[in-house]
């Protein structure tokens, strides 16, 4: 069970204080999938780290608290988080290329995974533990990509290969940080079709990070916006998708290009994300809002649980409950 | 490595000494000197100045002159040097171990102190250690070679008098042992011979010529360690295998030190002519009897075909090292293919 609470994380630059992540939280039950929705610089990746404990040193987890089975992540030191990364949580990159260092065969790199993670100091049973790894993320040829290099994989094959290093020490909580971006439309498929079957079958704890909407539904029993830093909508894929609360979300969906509804109704979203360190006032949507109200420029919404979700908008807040 | 490859190689070596003998050649034809005084001894008559220059080919027009150096040079003739007499690659096969066991020391040093002083800059970025390494590397790059070598055998030879400030060995050493000369280099040769006491006084002669000399490269290899393993440790696959449970010290170094390793080699290649000239100043104020001590008595007599034959062989030996450095830079990293 993954259990992040009130979580707030900032960034300490040159420039100012980045407070990338303000106040979010929610649940992940073994087996069961959590979309995080949001454009580019809404704090994605950077809630991603806090959950895999592996913020970088310019970060840090100011408030709340990221519990998986129990135990804080964020009250570990250093030597903790060593010997809980891979085990107890781990995380998938955007980029496959990228995530593996190109001077050392997938067998080095996975066999030093499987040393470490789980105590194998024979070389033949590391070997083995990564052999079994790229089976369970069904690689054909398993014993070839081992002693491959990573530029003699095609991009396809190097996420499925990241995924193996990540569930090879055997995590509780798997984050899939925007996992199919850089991968063309089939191969996006079938790797969303790899995380669900891993998800049921390992029963992973599965956080999927990506901005687009319209892939939530193919692995997440549950979804999450988040617009600069803040939680604007929690709720189930289905209700979310159908009967949005929330302007912003109302606005992604609107985003989301279907057949059913014919050409010329894609609406872009007017206006940008505001710079992170001068948000607005109030509520940090209200700028680019069709629903903006006077209030909404002064007061900062609370999340409020309404038809079986949470809503952080002012137009469900309090005395303006359900006026829309 | 193809064939394709190595014969390519071994063209464009072919075209750097064909380039450097042609250059080399002209450049000494044409400098207003009478080498021929040289060559026809003390008090010559005229006579006897127009024997030598017709002995050194001067009268000759200057592509006839050049027509006989090419075809005796490929043949193995390098010409007599005017100063020794002797053939000219007899006194440079003489003269170049001394000078590369100097410069191997030197990049020996600058490699085993140089990487180390780097990562350490890198894996402390920003603190006191690395705020020290920086300030030394470019103390170090930057330092005039022929400078520190007379401070450093002022302080080190005659003030503290704790190493000696000139030669390569003690001749008394040499003789009562009874040590031989096998390859040239001292160090190795005293090695093969199991003679302690040339190996000690080697290596006691080496060591202040050779710390000079390398704090150019060292400097540089502290430098670019320091930027490059900054750059990989940044990189996402230096995150991705911490995020995957690799602890801290085996990403930094077994797989972001790879990834310093081949570049900081690659660079100390390129660097290798520079310190070549830098060893020329070393061995001028110890006394270092190499290739530049010879090349610089050369130049100073107007001795051409010793000089012509010292630029030929450190242009060749810096393209050798180059291929060498190539062929390691391949090895290191399989996305080369040579
Ligand atoms: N290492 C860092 N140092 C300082 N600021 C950072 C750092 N990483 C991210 N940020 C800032 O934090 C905010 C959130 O970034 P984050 O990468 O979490 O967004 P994201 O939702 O993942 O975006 P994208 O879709 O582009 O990946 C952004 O304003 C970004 O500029
Ligand atoms: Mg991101």
């Amino acid at each position: 069970m993954l259990e992040v609470r009130g979580l707030h994380v900032s960034y300490y630059t040159l420039g100012g204080v980045i407070r990338a992540v303000r106040g979010v939280s929610f649940r992940v039950s073994p087996g069961k999938g959590l979309c995080i929705v949001g454009e580019s610089g809404s704090g994605k990746t950077t809630l991603g780290l806090a959950i895999a404990g592996a913020l970088p040193p310019n970060a840090r987890a100011s408030r709340g608290s990221v519990r998986i089975d129990g135990a804080n992540i964020l009250e570990l030191g250093p030597e903790d988080l060593e010997r809980v990364r891979g085990s107890l949580v781990s995380m998938v990159f955007q980029d496959p290329a990228a995530s593996f260092n190109p001077l050392f065969t997938i067998g080095q790199t996975l066999g030093d995974i499987a040393r470490h993670k789980l105590g194998l100091a024979e070389r033949s049973e590391a070997r083995e533990a990564a052999l079994a790894a790229l089976r369970r993320v069904g690689m054909p040829d398993p014993e070839r990509v081992l002693d491959a290099y990573p530029h003699e994989l095609s991009g396809g094959m190097l996420q499925r290969v990241a995924i193996a290093a990540a569930i090879l020490p055997r995590p509780k909580v798997l984050v899939a940080d925007e996992p199919t971006t850089m991968l063309d439309v089939t191969l996006q498929y079938q790797i969303l079709k790899l995380l669900n079957r891993l998800k049921e079958t390992l029963g992973l704890a599965l956080v999927f990070i990506t901005h687009n909407l319209g892939i939530a539904a193919e692995v997440c029993e549950d979804i999450l916006v988040l617009y600069a830093g803040h939680m604007v909508e929690l709720g189930p894929t289905d209700k979310v998708l159908e009967e949005p609360l929330h302007p912003y979300t109302q606005a992604l969906i609107e985003c989301i290009p279907r057949i059913d509804r014919g050409p010329g109704r894609l609406k872009p979203i007017p206006g940008s994300m505001p710079d992170p360190r001068r948000l607005p006032g109030g509520c940090v949507f209200h700028p680019r809002c069709p629903h903006v109200m006077d209030i909404c420029r002064e007061r900062d919404p609370r999340p409020v649980a309404l038809d079986k979700r949470v809503v952080s908008c002012l137009l469900y807040n309090g005395e303006k409950g359900g006026a829309r | 490595m193809s064939k394709a490859y190595v014969a390519k190689r071994l063209a464009m070596l072919f075209m750097v000494v064909l380039g450097v003998l042609v250059i080399t050649f002209v450049i000494t034809r044409v400098i207003p000197a009478r080498p021929e005084l040289l060559w026809a001894g003390s008090h010559p008559t005229e006579e006897q100045i127009e024997r030598a220059r017709k002995e050194l080919r001067l009268d000759e027009p200057i592509y006839v002159q050049l027509y006989y150096y090419l075809k005796d040079f490929f043949t193995g003739d390098w010409g007599v040097s005017w100063r020794t007499r002797q053939p000219v690659l007899q006194d440079i096969m003489e003269s170049l171990p001394a000078t590369l066991e100097l410069v191997f020391a030197a990049f020996a040093i600058a490699v085993m102190v140089g990487i180390p002083l780097g990562v350490l800059a890198a894996v402390r970025y920003g603190r006191l250690a690395d705020g020290v390494v920086r300030v030394f590397s470019v103390l170090g790059a930057s330092a005039p070679v022929f400078w520190i070598a007379l401070i450093a055998q002022l302080v080190f030879s005659s003030w503290l008098g704790v190493l000696p400030g000139a030669k390569r060995v003690d001749e008394s050493v040499v003789i009562e042992t009874g040590f031989r000369e096998i390859t040239g280099f001292m160090i190795l040769d005293s090695i093969l011979q199991l003679n302690a006491a040339v190996l000690l006084d080697a290596l006691k002669h080496l060591v202040l010529p050779a710390l000079v000399l390398s704090l150019y490269p060292l400097g540089l290899t502290a430098r670019m360690t320091r930027a490059l393993m900054i750059e990989a440790l940044n990189e996402y696959h230096s995150i991705s295998l911490q995020v995957w449970g690799l602890p801290r010290r085996l990403v930094v170094y077994k797989y972001a030190l790879k990834n310093v390793i081949a570049p900081v080699i690659a660079s100390l290649g390129l660097s290798f002519g520079y310190t070549i000239i830098g060893a020329f100043m070393v061995e001028l104020v110890f006394v270092w009897p190499g290739i530049g001590l010879y090349a610089a008595l050369a130049l100073l007599s107007f001795d051409y075909p010793a000089v012509i034959g010292c630029v030929v062989v450190v242009a060749l030996v810096y393209s050798l090292v180059n291929m060498v450095v190539d062929i390691v830079h391949a090895s290191l990293d399989p996305r080369v293919k040579l």
